[in-house]
């Protein structure tokens, strides 16, 4: 079963290949060198709680130029993640494939670990570049935790990619890049409330709708906190990335295992 | 095939679980960064979406308007503070709970909203009739009385009462001369009346009436000088 997934993640891996991947990682490198010497993600006195959620507390902050390649990232996983699926049913690639001993479950584990290591890959070199520029331009590397807490945030892929993989399963690729993003900028959108909420004294009781979109959205805010690494928040943040990449490709391998691949 | 189709639901049930439970850790570590001092209730509120903004703000002042219930040294503060709980409360349940608890308590000008909530009410146990309810108006102080007869006319075009009854209830209005300005809509709403019951005495009455309630001061300038008068 291991050899057969990792069949189909390195064929998928194989994409990189394509001039248009290469593009994007070559512009992806050049931009985080670029930004290398950029400080912590601040926030101005008017964002006081994002500021206050983001850089207090004892730890490493995250850079802003890791957050530019986090959100380069997240924007290839859109879409490597979700056209994979789709552009293999249209062209009946997926018949050849299933119809050889190897399971549908297989198949997506497959491609959703092959796009993981698209991003992982781009990640890392965007990552490289940046640290490599930093070290050029101002002579010295970054605190070793600093490097460690950066690569933590390489962890955002795995809920993402399972989401875009999960849309890819209902919906033809435009439709699941679309749902996608929309579904980012959503969970974007609703991050702070319920901490908000919660902020409020316990007499004041709202029950509102927005909690249940909360639960069915990843927080991508937790990513961007400043932690310690060696700690319960980093081993929380890690279970939490992969339980949500669970249940998103337990749908979509429930989706898969129901969708007649001819129709 | 049977192993996975166990598998499936005890993967998805141990994920979940994960889930809300490394994000409550991760919630109580974000959490514990906001609470500080820094952040007020007033501004966290702002930062909210106006409709969790509205809902909050409500359940704060419902919470305020419980304290000073449970805070009143006597039965007029009590009575005060119970019309203010019920006039912010939207279950209609607890409203009617709060009304019948003011009917309970002494009598003051403040209580007028329980009264005409009770107003003709169909249950007979708990109905207040129009002359308990004109009796009330008389024990109030001439300046609030504009507001209970008001109150008294919503709630009894509200619950679809008769031309008739309407005619009743306003009648004493027309055995005294009017006090404010105010009182002009009353009279409006008594010729009204009159007209569509074809009473051309109380049509006549009304009219002359109006005509002296133009020329009297309104309700709040009277109020102002009381203020006033208090002030010095």
């Amino acid at each position: 079963m291991r050899d057969r997934i990792f069949a189909i993640a390195e064929l998928t891996f194989r994409k990189l290949k394509d001039p248009a991947f290469f593009l994007l990682f070559v512009f992806a490198a050049s931009a985080a060198y670029a930004m290398s010497e950029m400080e912590a993600l601040s926030f101005q006195k008017e964002n006081l709680i994002l500021a206050e959620l983001i850089s207090s507390g004892s730890g490493s902050p995250p850079l802003t130029s890791f957050l530019f390649i986090t959100c380069m990232t997240l924007l290839l996983a859109i879409f490597a993640g979700a056209t994979d699926i789709p552009r293999d049913i249209e062209s009946r690639m997926i018949t050849v494939l299933v119809g050889k001993p190897i399971r549908r479950v297989e198949y997506l584990l497959g491609k959703y670990l092959g796009v993981c290591l698209i991003c992982a890959t781009f990640f890392t070199v965007a990552a490289v570049s940046a640290n490599v520029g930093h070290v050029i331009k101002t002579g010295h590397l970054y605190p070793i935790a600093s490097i460690i807490r950066q690569f933590l945030l390489i962890f955002t892929i795995f809920p993402f990619v399972a989401m875009t993989v999960m849309f890819s399963c209902f919906f033809n690729d435009i439709t699941a890049m679309i749902i996608s993003s929309v579904y980012l900028i959503f969970s974007l959108f609703l991050s702070v409330i319920p901490l908000l909420v919660e902020m409020l004294p316990k007499s004041i009781s709202i029950t509102t709708y927005l909690y249940f979109i909360y639960y069915v959205v990843p927080n991508f805010l937790y990513y961007f906190l400043t932690y310690r690494i060696a700690g319960l928040v980093s081993i929380a943040l890690i279970v939490y990335s992969l339980s949500i990449a669970v249940i998103f490709l337990t749908i979509a391998s429930l989706r898969m295992n129901s969708r007649d691949m001819l129709a | 095939m049977r192993h996975t189709g166990r598998a499936v639901p005890i993967i998805f049930a141990t994920a979940l679980f994960l889930y809300f439970y490394s994000e409550s850790v991760l919630r109580q570590a974000a959490l514990s960064k906001l609470k500080t001092p820094k952040f007020s209730s007033e501004m966290i509120l702002s930062k909210l979406p106006a409709s969790i903004r509205n809902s909050a703000r409500k359940s704060l002042e419902i919470g305020r308007l419980k304290d000073a219930v449970r805070d009143a040294s006597d039965d007029s503060e009590k009575v005060k503070a119970i019309v203010n709980l019920a006039m912010a409360i939207d279950n209609k349940k607890e409203q009617e709970r709060l009304y019948r608890e003011i009917i309970k308590l002494p009598q003051i000008p403040e209580s007028y909203p329980a009264y005409s909530y009770f107003l003709l009410d169909a249950r007979p146990e708990q109905t207040i009739t129009v002359q308990d309810y004109q009796k009330f108006i008389g024990k109030c102080p001439k300046e609030s009385r504009f507001d209970v007869w008001n109150n008294g006319l919503y709630s009894l075009e509200s619950k679809n009462a008769p031309a008739n009854v309407i005619k009743e209830y306003l009648k004493p209005l027309l055995n005294e001369p009017p006090p404010y300005r105010d009182y002009l809509s009353l009279y409006e709403k008594i010729t009204d009346i009159a007209f569509r019951l074809g009473d051309t005495a109380m049509l006549e009455k009304a009219g002359a009436l109006m005509e002296k309630a133009i020329k009297r001061p309104p309700v709040f300038e009277e109020l102002a000088k009381k203020n006033e008068k208090q002030v010095k």
